[in-house]
C-alpha cells in the first residue's frame, strides 16, 4: 500500500510544482537546468523508495506512475477543463507582427528568446520577419514567418 | 469525420488555436500566489518548522532540576535527537517515556546506556547513574516510523510533562 501512496503523492506533487513553476523553465533550458533536473530526480527517488530497495517496490512504483499517467490522459481526453488546468493552453506572444507585451511578461519570455527560436527554426534575422510567435504547451516557442511578397 | 474531437477555430490573425486568455490570466495569478507559497515554505523550513534544524525546530521542556530538548517537528523516517540535561543533584536520574511515543517513534542509540530499563504503567522507565558535577546529559536518537501528531508523557526524575510532536510525511 505504501508504494502506491508514495507513487501517487509524488506524481501529484511533481505535476503541481512543474505546472505552477511555469513553462519558461522548459522553453529556455540551460546546462544548469539539466543539472537541476538530475538533482530533482535524485531527491524524488529517495522520497519514492524510502528504505525499501526491493525489486517488488520498484515494480509497484513504476506501475503506479504509469497507471496514474494513463488514467490522467483519459480524464484529460474527456474533460476539456481538466486538460486546461493540467496542461495549460498555448500563449500567443506575437500576433500579426504585433508583440503582446503583457503575455510576454506574464510568461517570462524575452524578445531574445523569441529571436533565438526564430533563428533556429526559420533562419530569420529580424523581429520584423515574424508574423506570429506562440509559446506552446510543451514549453517551446513556435515561429511563423511573414510571407514574402 | 472528427467525432468528438475538439477542433480549434481559426482566429482573426489566422492562427488555429484556442488560447483561453481568460483562463491564462487566472492561471498566471494563481502561479504568482504559488510562488509566494514557495517562499513561505522556504521561510518555514529555515525557521525549523519543517524539522531538521532551525531556530524553532526544538522545543524546550523545563522540569525542576532538568531540561528536555525535543523536536517540535520531526520528519518521517529521518533520525532526530532528544536531549535531556539534568542539573539537579543526585547519583541517579530517571527518565519515563509514555508508550504513545513508541506508536510513532523507534529509538536508536541511547547515550549513555541506561543501567536499568523497566516497563511502567503505560510507560518505559530508564535509570541512569550519575557522578561528579552537574549537568548530566542523556541523548537519545529517534526516528519516526509513521507520520501524524503524537502526544505523550515525559517524566524526568519524577516530574511529568505532556509533550506534542508533529511528524511530517
Amino acid at each position: 500500500m505504501d508504494s502506491v501512496v508514495r507513487g501517487v503523492t509524488i506524481y501529484a506533487i511533481l505535476l503541481l510544482i512543474t505546472r505552477l513553476s511555469g513553462r519558461r523553465t522548459l522553453a529556455q533550458s540551460t546546462p544548469f537546468d539539466f543539472v537541476l533536473l538530475l538533482i530533482i530526480a535524485e531527491t524524488t527517488q529517495q522520497a519514492l523508495l524510502g528504505d525499501d530497495f526491493s525489486l517488488i517496490n520498484a515494480l509497484i512504483l513504476i506501475l503506479t506512475l504509469f497507471s496514474v499517467d494513463i488514467l490522467l490522459s483519459y480524464v484529460k481526453r474527456n474533460s476539456h477543463r481538466v486538460a486546461l488546468w493540467l496542461d495549460g493552453a498555448p500563449t500567443v506572444l506575437i500576433s500579426g507582427g504585433n508583440i503582446d507585451e503583457r503575455a510576454m511578461r506574464r510568461a517570462r519570455i524575452g524578445i531574445g528568446d523569441v529571436l533565438e527560436a526564430a533563428r533556429q527554426q526559420q533562419g530569420l534575422k529580424h523581429l520584423d520577419d515574424i508574423e506570429a510567435a506562440v509559446l506552446e504547451i510543451s514549453g517551446g516557442i513556435s515561429i511563423i514567418p511573414k510571407r514574402g511578397d | 469525420m472528427t467525432g468528438n474531437l475538439r477542433i480549434p477555430a481559426i482566429r482573426a490573425d489566422g492562427l488555429q488555436l484556442e488560447e483561453h486568455r481568460d483562463f491564462q490570466e487566472r492561471y498566471w495569478r494563481v502561479q504568482r500566489l504559488a510562488w509566494l507559497g514557495y517562499g513561505l515554505a522556504m521561510t518555514f523550513a529555515l525557521l525549523g518548522l519543517t524539522g531538521s534544524g532551525g531556530a524553532l525546530h526544538m522545543q524546550e521542556i523545563r522540569f525542576p532540576g532538568a531540561v528536555a530538548e525535543i523536536p517540535r517537528v520531526a520528519r518521517w523516517e529521518a533520525w532526530d535527537e532528544i536531549r535531556m540535561t539534568f542539573t539537579g543533584p543526585g547519583d541517579e536520574h530517571r527518565l519515563r517515556i509514555g508508550t504513545d511515543f513508541f506508536d510513532l517513534f523507534e529509538i536508536g542509540r541511547i547515550q549513555p546506556d541506561p543501567v536499568e530499563s523497566s516497563l511502567g504503567s503505560h510507560s518505559h522507565v530508564m535509570s541512569f547513574t550519575a557522578e561528579g558535577t552537574t549537568p548530566h546529559e542523556v541523548r537519545i536518537s529517534t526516528r519516526p516510523m509513521h507520520f501524524g501528531w503524537t502526544r505523550f508523557e515525559l517524566g524526568l526524575d519524577g516530574e511529568n510533562r505532556s509533550v506534542r510532536i508533529l511528524v511530517l510525511p
